[in-house]
């Protein structure tokens, strides 16, 4: 890892490394929240302030941490930003919060958030660890936005909440429901695979990512 | 020596975040606590019919809430009533409360002024899941109860939630396709709850409705 400039650790974090479109993890918010646009954005909000926060805390602290404990280490430090990102929606955005549910607490175990902890920040300096969490963050919102977008205006006729489609459009029911989730994300990972294979499939050694989280 | 080390690393690193997130949490309290407060009131309006108080803002809620109702203890549980804009009685509101499919859920129904029929039924705090079980605090659930007769909950059950699409029949509802677990639990305690109503909790209301 002696090459880590903030223009390849964000185009790694955005493409080649993507964490949904190459690695696939995190689905099970990709799933949850991305029926309405407005819940995609705070969700991603709330992800890119953990993850970038963790990761910048792990790498602070990843010359006194004790290998074996590593791991507790950084659950409970994405535990603490999480649960500060709950209390804050709850006291600033109450509806969104009721919307998000479960979700929210969730993020602890969003393995985007401990893998770039465990396969990066534990391993490099404080600056480029938190550049890591934001662009990794960056390109899991971005999918979760194009996914939302495309569920929102089919399944409800509007987008960020504005009617867009024509009056008589039937709303796809589907879309709302969690099978509509899975067939946009396996269209959308298909699509932009085929699609740009210089920006997605890219060359390079692949980072490390944790395998058989949800 | 190196256990002895971890621990003590462990131990310190969580005392300072679980100090750390007590602080914000504990900064936050009021507003969360007045979010709370707005939800309950705002929940009681609804379903009393007195205001279509979803897009009100937050001050007018409490206001709304502080002109038009009251807050009746009865046997220990609070029961809210309404009055309408110009003084009458619109009707009680009654908590309504049991255990979900994943855990407790927590609604609120409220009757005419005789006690006869629903008019409102809303369910606010629940983990039941998304899409599914969820969907019994949606409209189109808890609007098809306005009406339901619950003279005689006490010695039957007032409703019964069968699949869409039935024959229609007397005192059956839709129940949410997908979540038979859900519906049942509601169709058992809130049956239940409104057989209370109506043996209880109506007397009560009816002598002097209480106090407070």
């Amino acid at each position: 890892m002696a090459d880590q400039t903030p223009g390849r650790i964000f185009r790694q974090g955005l493409f080649t490394e993507n964490p949904i479109v190459r690695h696939v993890l995190g689905i099970c918010s990709t799933l949850a929240v991305t029926n309405l646009v407005v819940n995609t954005l705070v969700m991603n909000a709330g992800l890119l302030f953990t993850i970038s926060m963790s990761s910048l805390t792990v790498s602070l602290l990843r010359t006194v941490t004790p290998v074996r404990i590593r791991m507790m280490v950084q659950t409970l430090i994405i535990a603490s930003y999480v649960i500060v990102v709950d209390i804050t929606l709850k006291a600033y955005l109450p509806e969104i919060s009721d919307a998000l549910g479960p979700y929210v607490g969730l993020i602890i175990t969003n393995c985007i958030v401990m893998g770039r902890c465990e396969a990066f920040a534990r391993n490099n300096p404080p600056w480029p660890s938190f550049l890591d969490g934001l662009a990794t963050g960056l390109g899991f919102s971005m999918v979760l936005l194009a996914i939302a977008v495309v569920r929102e205006i089919l399944g409800f006729g509007t987008l960020l909440g504005a009617r867009v489609m024509p009056e008589g459009f039937v709303p796809w029911t589907i879309m709302i429901m969690a099978p509509g989730a899975f067939f946009m994300l396996g269209l959308f990972v298909w699509f932009v695979r085929a699609r740009f294979p210089d920006l997605f499939e890219g060359s390079g050694e692949s980072r490390i990512a944790p395998k058989g989280s949800p | 020596m190196k256990t002895f080390h971890s621990v003590i690393f462990m131990f310190a690193l969580t005392l300072f975040f679980a100090t750390a997130v007590s602080g914000v949490k504990y900064l936050q309290q009021d507003r969360i606590d007045l979010n709370e407060k707005v939800k309950l009131r705002r929940v009681v309006l609804n379903v009393l019919g007195l205001t279509d108080a979803k897009d009100m803002r937050p001050e007018a809620v409490l206001q709304t809430f502080e002109r038009q109702v009251q807050v009746l203890d009865v046997q220990g549980i609070s029961v809210y009533r309404g009055r309408r804009a110009d003084g009458t009685l619109a009707g009680y509101a009654f908590p309504t409360t049991g255990p979900g499919f994943w855990g407790p859920i927590y609604g609120m129904v409220a009757v005419d002024p005789e006690v006869e029929h629903i008019i409102g039924l809303a369910f606010y705090r629940h983990t039941e899941t998304p899409g599914l079980g969820a969907r019994i605090s949606e409209e189109w659930f808890t609007r098809q109860f306005s009406g339901v007769d619950i003279r005689k909950a006490g010695e039957e059950p007032a409703f019964h939630l069968q699949p869409p699409g039935g024959p229609p029949d007397r005192g059956g509802l839709d129940a949410v396709t997908g979540a038979t677990q859900t519906s049942q639990a509601v169709e058992r305690f809130l049956n239940a709850d409104l057989g209370r109503i109506v043996t209880e909790y109506r007397k009560a209301i009816r002598e002097g409705g209480g106090h407070g």
